[in-house]
Formats: C-alpha cells, structure tokens, sequence
C-alpha cells in the first residue's frame, strides 16, 4: 500500500515537473501576427455570402420563367406547287479505264424529279418557264381558278351512255338446240 | 469575430481588443501546458495554442467573462493537440532531438535515466481514457484543485473527483 502510494507520489512530481515548462516570450506576439494577417475581416463574407446565394437563386428562377413552353409538333408543310427550274439531266458517266469499274460521281444531296421533255420541244419549254418565273404571262386557263369559290355550282353536265345492247341468248338461229332431256 | 463583425464604434473594438490580450496573457500559458502534455513538443504545442487563441479571439464576444474563457481555451488547446497528434507521427523524433539539445551539461547516463522515467510517466498517462487523461493533466498543471478543474471543464466536481479516483487506479496498475 505504501509502495503503491509511493509511485502515484512520484507520478505526480514527475507530471507536474514535466507539465511546467514555460511557453515562449513570443507566444502572444504570434497570435498578434496571425490575427493581423488573417484573410479579410468576416464582415465582407456576412454580406458577399448571401448576396452572391441571392443573385444565383434570381438567376435560375428568371431562366426558369423564361423557359419557352415545349411547342406542339408541327404540321406537315404543303410542297410548294410552283414549277421547278428545269435542271439538265446530267451528263453521261465517263467510260472507265478498261479494267476498272467506272467511278460513279458524287451524287447531289436533293436532286430534282426529272422531267420528260417530247424532243424538239425543250426550248420552247424553257422559254416557257422562264417568262412564267418572271410573271410575264398569265397562267393559263386551266391552271387558274375559273370560278369565284363563292359562286353556285353549275348542275354537272349529263352524261350521255348509249344504251347496251344485249343480245337474246335464245335466238333460235344459228344456236344449238336445246334437248329437253 | 461574427459577433465583431457588425459595425462598431471603434474604440468599442479597442476596448474588445485590450480585453482580450488580458484574457490571453492570464491563460495562454495553461493552453500551452494542456497542448504540450499531448504533444510533447514546444513547437507544436505553442503553434497549437495560438491556433485556439486565434479561435478564441473570434468568438470574444460570448467569451469575456475570465473564467469562460479560460475554459474555452483550455478545452480548444486539448482538442486541436489531440487532432494534430493524431495527424502528426513525426513529432517523438523531433521532441527526443530537441530534449538533447536542452540538457547539454548532463552526463549521458543522467540524460538516459532520466528520458527512462519521462517516458514511463507519459506511457503511463498515454494509457488512461482521454478524460481521465485531462483531468489528470490539469490537476498536475499549476497545482489546481479539484473545484478549478471543475470549472475549467464545466463539470460537476462530484464528476471531476469520480474521475481522479478512477485515473489513479488506471495509473496504479499501469506503474506496478
């Protein structure tokens, strides 16, 4: 019991010995020095902090105000009815080098409807569509509209059928006999 | 410093100021002491305690009663040398070299004897739980008694004496 007191005795001195070293003269100097070059005082932070969090949550509520609404989808668009510059047809392939398959060229990404043109009838035809394009003459009357959409309707012309002819399948002459059996 | 951030009048800050070195003189050398019974090294244990003065200075405000103080800085200093031995594995070498250094008049076998019994105490107070370590540590520190201690941890002194009682019987079994 005494020997066990003893060692806490010597615990304590040796503690207390171990626990009374001095901090340095500059101990409080330094906290100066570290309270001088901290960062910039809270106070700007307590105002930047919430003004930058404000002026982001108005950003994204003014982008998701003006956010267009999802458009329906749109209707198909009529082709246009106007006549197409008449494009030549293009010319025919080269003949490749004997041995090697012809090289098709490029092809064009939209290319016209061909149109097929009696011969001796293409000059005239573009001439045609040329003075058309440039509206110097008017549409022909089967192109144009002859009626005011408004105007009654004229009874549809009678349609004249011939009446058919049928002939009789019993006529005796020159049909076979019927046999009665 | 949340609480000085609001503007004040100036010599109001002046004031704060010159209170709180006069706090800071009154305990900074206990924060040393708590620092350095986990560190073991003056280095560490001076940049430790400034580090919770620094804190400290910051939260003045709520902390101008002396004995709140006090215990707030104590209480930090214990906290940052915990986290910073946790973090810090070169630090034994760096103390025993720097011992060396201090104690150039003893003789070598005086210098290994008493290394020995150094590092018997700090094994032995390494050992106990870590509350009982700090009211061990602050009972050993400038000869506080029980009522000090309790105050400086905020606890009971019922709590505080319970938790010697336990710290010496630990001590008891880890010296014999």
């Amino acid at each position: 019991m005494k020997t066990e007191h003893q060692d806490l005795d010597a615990f304590d001195r040796e503690l207390r010995a171990l626990l009374s070293v001095e901090p340095s003269v500059d101990l409080v100097a330094g906290v100066r020095a570290r309270l001088a070059e901290a960062a910039p005082p809270p106070v700007r932070w307590r105002v930047l902090v919430p003004a930058l969090a404000a002026g982001l949550a108005a950003v994204l509520v003014a982008r998701v105000l003006t956010r267009p609404a999802p458009r329906p989808p749109a209707p198909p668009r009529a082709v246009a009815a106007a006549p197409r510059p008449i494009v030549p047809s293009p010319a025919p392939l080269p003949a490749g080098e004997p041995g090697r398959p012809p090289v098709p060229p490029a092809r064009p990404a939209v290319r016209p409807p061909d149109v097929i043109v009696e011969p001796g009838q293409e000059a005239a035809l573009l001439r045609f569509v040329a003075a058309r394009n440039a509206r110097a003459v008017s549409s022909p009357s089967g192109m144009a509209a002859s009626t005011a959409l408004d105007a009654p309707l004229a009874p549809p012309p009678p349609i004249e059928i011939a009446p058919l002819e049928v002939p009789s399948l019993f006529d005796t002459a020159g049909s076979p006999a019927r046999s009665d059996s | 410093m949340n609480e000085l951030a609001a503007p004040v009048p100036r010599p109001f800050v002046r004031d704060l100021d010159r209170e709180f070195e006069q706090r800071l003189a009154e305990a900074s050398t206990l924060a040393f002491r708590v620092a350095y019974s986990v560190l073991r090294s003056r280095e560490d244990a001076e940049d430790v305690a400034q580090d919770a003065a620094v804190r400290a200075y910051r939260s003045f405000a709520s902390l101008r009663d002396p004995g709140r103080f006090r215990a707030w800085l104590v209480r930090t200093a214990w906290r940052l040398a915990i986290d910073r031995r946790r973090g810090d594995r070169r630090r034994g070498a760096r103390e025993q070299a720097v011992a060396a250094l201090d104690a150039p008049s003893r003789t070598v076998e005086e210098i290994a004897a008493s290394r020995q019994v150094e590092e018997r105490v700090w094994r032995a107070l390494d050992a106990l739980p870590e509350t009982l370590r700090l009211v061990t540590v602050l009972g050993a520190i400038e000869g506080h008694g029980m009522r000090e201690v309790a105050a400086l941890l905020g606890l009971p002194e019922g709590t505080v004496k319970s938790r010697l009682h336990r710290a010496r019987q630990q001590l008891l079994e880890t010296l014999g």
